[in-house]
């Protein structure tokens, strides 16, 4: 595996809240990962264990105390449209209708297209070419946003693949949560990020809607593979979508183990029958436990 | 002395502590179950009868505050005393006069002054509270200097700073001081209310904008606007109510035209009937504003 594989690296890193009088909340203590590229990395451990704290910290909305967070090398310095979230909350703009909150995601992004100018005497429009350091001549490319033709055509394309057509121009509060949360899954894909990170996006859902929601995803995922690092602390969920898991232990949050879920995609509520699934789950099960069980008797 | 009264709670608090511990809980009888005696809960009706039904409610609670009215005025006058207080029918032969064509110049005039006077005010009020609110809540320098303003003002009843406004305003013509206590009431109140708006900005949707791309200057059109925008309408609606109260208050001092200034000189010359009959249009024209802005929340906030 080469180097450039690696999209988000996290080194020694650590997070410490400063309280008033008392003693300090170390949140991450030393936590090293390397995420590949179209990973499907999901985090479980007890709660207190620093997950959100990570998924924050690869966001850009906190910067970690000690060590160092890098995407393709560079420092995560904030957060940007090259790593969407999708919140437990859902997070959608009640003021805007379906299709107004996925076509928001599109909104400040761009993408690189070709240079044209307008010949003089032929009246036609000629390709921009320039000379790079290496003496290569090619077409000249500007960064533009996406006109307003091209985010309808994005965002319909997404509202289809969360089948929620006919739905376009309802607000979110007419909406059902499980159906508010596709709409965020929607908005996340048509942002088209590198990576995307979901923080326990299932996790205030009904369990008929959780299962329906996991299938969708994992759909949606298999059609568009990307970098997924999903927040769960459903021990199911974790095996289900993940094709690499990471457990983390509480107080100080480290990382505990990692393990590699090898089942093969493309994986549906009927995965949960395989054998292999149930050994996954039974392992992953123990270890969380038996940290939960360490963690009450103090 | 202390010593002696805190033994004294202490003692009360042992007394308590007896006789909870005294229940005894496997004799007390069990709570009453009617349940099953109270039928099928009725849901709310929204239908047109149902709307209409509201409506005839409110018009016959009106008819029988008027006819209380008549009733009281009736039995006062043939009690044989003397009775400043006019019955309606007295107020509204006063209006059909005063709207019939040799009086309606007056009474439009009345109506004209005013209406400007809180037009002028709310609006200005308007033009600042939102974007120093805005600041306030964005700032927190500027709110430190500004709040304790705020808070002193918003004490003092307008009617008590109207003699300081007219000698320090009147200098910009009769009308300054008037808009100015107007200005100031509805400034007040609906900074306050869009301030508390932007406070209440949800985090997760300022994230979610900042992971789209969104700058701060995308971030406060995109986002702080439109969620604190159900505010900002709540704050109009309580702004035309502190202008509205203020009107008569700022019509106190040297003026012949508007309505508070009508009413005050109908009530100190006992002309009763024109009093009220200027109140009562000083409250419809109220209600007219208010039922006007809630038409515009209901079309604007649909999202809510």
């Amino acid at each position: 595996m080469s180097n450039n594989n690696v999209v988000i690296k996290i080194d020694g890193v650590k997070k410490i809240y400063p309280v008033q009088n008392g003693d300090d909340v170390i949140a991450l203590n030393g936590v090293n990962l390397e995420i590949k590229k179209n990973e499907f990395i999901c985090v479980v451990g007890p709660s207190g264990c620093g997950k959100t704290t990570l998924l924050n910290i690869i966001a850009g909305l906190e910067q970690p105390t000690e060590g160092s967070a890098t995407i393709h090398g560079r420092p995560i310095l904030g957060p940007g449209p090259d790593r969407g979230i999708i919140f437990q909350q859902y997070a959608l703009f009640p003021w805007l209708t379906v299709k107004k909150n996925v076509m928001y995601s599109t909104k400040f992004i761009k993408h690189e297209v070709p240079v044209f100018k307008k010949n003089k005497e032929t009246k036609e429009m000629e390709p921009v070419m320039v000379t790079d350091e290496n003496g290569v001549t090619r077409q000249a490319t500007k960064r533009v946003r996406y006109s307003k033709v091209e985010r309808e055509a994005i965002t319909k394309k997404y509202i289809d693949m969360v089948q929620l057509n006919g739905f376009e121009n309802k607000y979110p509060k007419e909406l059902s949560g499980g159906m508010k949360q596709r709409v965020a899954i929607a908005r996340g894909y048509a942002l088209n990020s590198e990576v995307l990170l979901l923080d326990e996006p299932f996790g205030a859902l009904d369990a008929q809607t959780r299962s329906q929601l996991q299938e969708d995803l994992l759909k949606t995922w298999e059609q568009e593979r990307k970098t997924c690092f999903f927040i769960t602390h459903d021990v199911d969920e974790c095996v289900l979508l993940a094709s690499r898991v990471i457990i983390m232990s509480a107080r100080p949050g480290q990382v505990k183990e990692i393990i590699n879920i090898d089942l093969p995609y493309p994986r549906t509520q009927a995965t949960k029958l395989d054998p292999k699934f149930q050994e996954y789950r039974n392992y992953i099960w123990d270890v969380v436990y038996k940290m939960y069980l360490n963690s009450s008797r103090h | 002395m202390k010593l002696k009264n805190l033994k004294f709670i202490e003692d009360l608090q042992e007394k308590r502590q007896k006789e909870i511990d005294s229940v005894d809980l496997a004799h007390l009888s069990k709570p009453v179950n009617d349940v099953e005696t109270s039928g099928p809960k009725k849901m709310k009706d929204f239908s047109l009868w149902a709307t209409w039904k509201n409506i005839l409610v409110g018009v016959i609670g009106v008819l029988f505050v008027i006819f209380i009215w008549w009733l009281y005025s009736f039995i006062a006058k043939n009690n044989g005393q003397t009775s400043w207080l006019s019955d309606p029918i007295t107020v509204f032969n006063r209006f059909t006069k005063m709207a019939s064509s040799e009086g309606s110049f007056f009474l439009w005039k009345h109506l004209g002054a005013s209406c400007q006077r809180v037009l002028v005010g709310y609006g200005i009020a308007i033009l600042l509270s939102i974007p120093i609110a805005f600041i306030m809540a964005w700032y927190r320098p500027f709110r430190a200097f500004l709040d304790p303003f705020i808070q002193f003002l918003r004490c003092i009843p307008p009617i008590a700073y109207v003699p300081i406004v007219v000698a320090a305003f009147s200098s910009f013509g009769s009308e300054a001081p008037k808009y100015f206590i107007i200005f100031l009431a509805c400034f007040l109140t609906m900074t306050v209310t869009i301030y508390q708006g932007v406070r209440n900005v949800d985090l997760t949707l300022v994230k979610a904008a900042y992971t789209f791309g969104a700058k701060d200057r995308n971030l406060f059109l995109g986002v702080i606007v439109p969620s604190s925008f159900p505010f900002i309408l709540t704050a109009m609606r309580l702004g035309v109510g502190a202008a509205m109260t203020t009107l008569v208050a700022s019509e106190l001092t040297g003026t012949t035209y508007g309505l508070g200034a009508f009413i005050q000189t109908q009530g100190s010359n006992l002309e009763m009937d024109g009093a009220i009959m200027g109140i009562i249009i000083l409250g419809l024209v109220g209600i007219l504003l208010d039922k006007l802005l809630l038409l515009a929340e209901k079309r604007l906030t649909r999202w809510k």
